[in-house]
């Protein structure tokens, strides 16, 4: 299983099942990936980024590619990104 | 999650997913001739946004690749007397990191532009209606 999970400020769990990511992305401290089992977490008190990336041919079918987490410092993007298929992790600035 | 590509016709937004595969397709395309342009639009319900929109062409129906043939532009408005003035460079792996991907900008948190869509049969080639795919990429939250 696949998820994100996120820790807001006053120390209450945020996970994707429940939430709007555009409505809690500021109150966010600490951002965590599982991937089936395994957990990355990044650094906390940063300006955080997640999402899935998702192909369609048009009009059919719909698939998850991967998905990812990250943060945004000095302007800098930087994402770990894990593909749903092979689980392999990548990390992209 | 669920994407939509809607195709411009008669000035309507009409779900690709509802009409039979030709109808969002070219029709009948001579040797030489230049298609109908087809204008079609990715929406994505119940996300907070979608981002880094990509289109793929991955499928050219049996017709041998070459440059100038499968014509891509993305706009902000619909035009339906607009011809493309970009071709695909390429047929996609199905992969988001292709370089044959082409970028599309967003025209709102939900939408992309609108892409506009033909091609350019050429001489001796067969060309089978319905057969040409184009694939979405995009990031969501």
């Amino acid at each position: 299983m696949k998820n994100w999970e996120a820790t807001g400020k006053n120390g209450y769990l945020i996970t994707e099942e429940d939430i709007n990511w555009d409505l809690v992305k500021d109150e966010v401290v600490s951002l965590s990936l599982n991937n089936n089992g395994q957990k990355i977490t990044l650094p906390n008190n940063l300006e955080y980024v997640q999402g899935k990336t998702a192909s369609a041919t048009l009009g059919g079918q719909v698939k998850i590619e991967s998905r990812f987490i990250g943060f945004i410092k000095d302007g800098v993007k930087f994402v770990i990104r894990v593909d749903e298929e092979t689980n392999e992790i990548r990390i992209e600035l | 999650m669920t994407p939509i590509t809607y195709i411009i016709q008669n000035d309507k937004k009409i779900p690709i997913n509802t009409l039979d595969a030709k109808s969002s397709t070219f029709g009948m395309v001579a040797p030489l001739e230049k298609s109908q342009t087809n204008i079609v639009q990715l929406f994505v319900t119940d996300v907070a946004s979608i981002t880094n929109i990509q289109l793929a062409l991955i499928d050219t129906g049996g017709i041998v690749f070459s440059p100038e043939i499968f014509g891509v532009d993305s706009r902000n408005s619909i035009d339906t007397n607009i011809y493309p003035e970009s071709f695909f460079t390429g047929i996609s792996n199905k992969d988001l990191d292709s370089q044959y991907n082409i970028t599309v900008n967003n025209l709102n948190k939900y939408s992309s532009e609108f892409i506009y869509l033909n091609m350019n049969v050429p001489i001796g080639q067969d060309f089978i209606a319905g057969t040409i795919r184009y694939q979405w990429f995009f990031d969501y939250a």
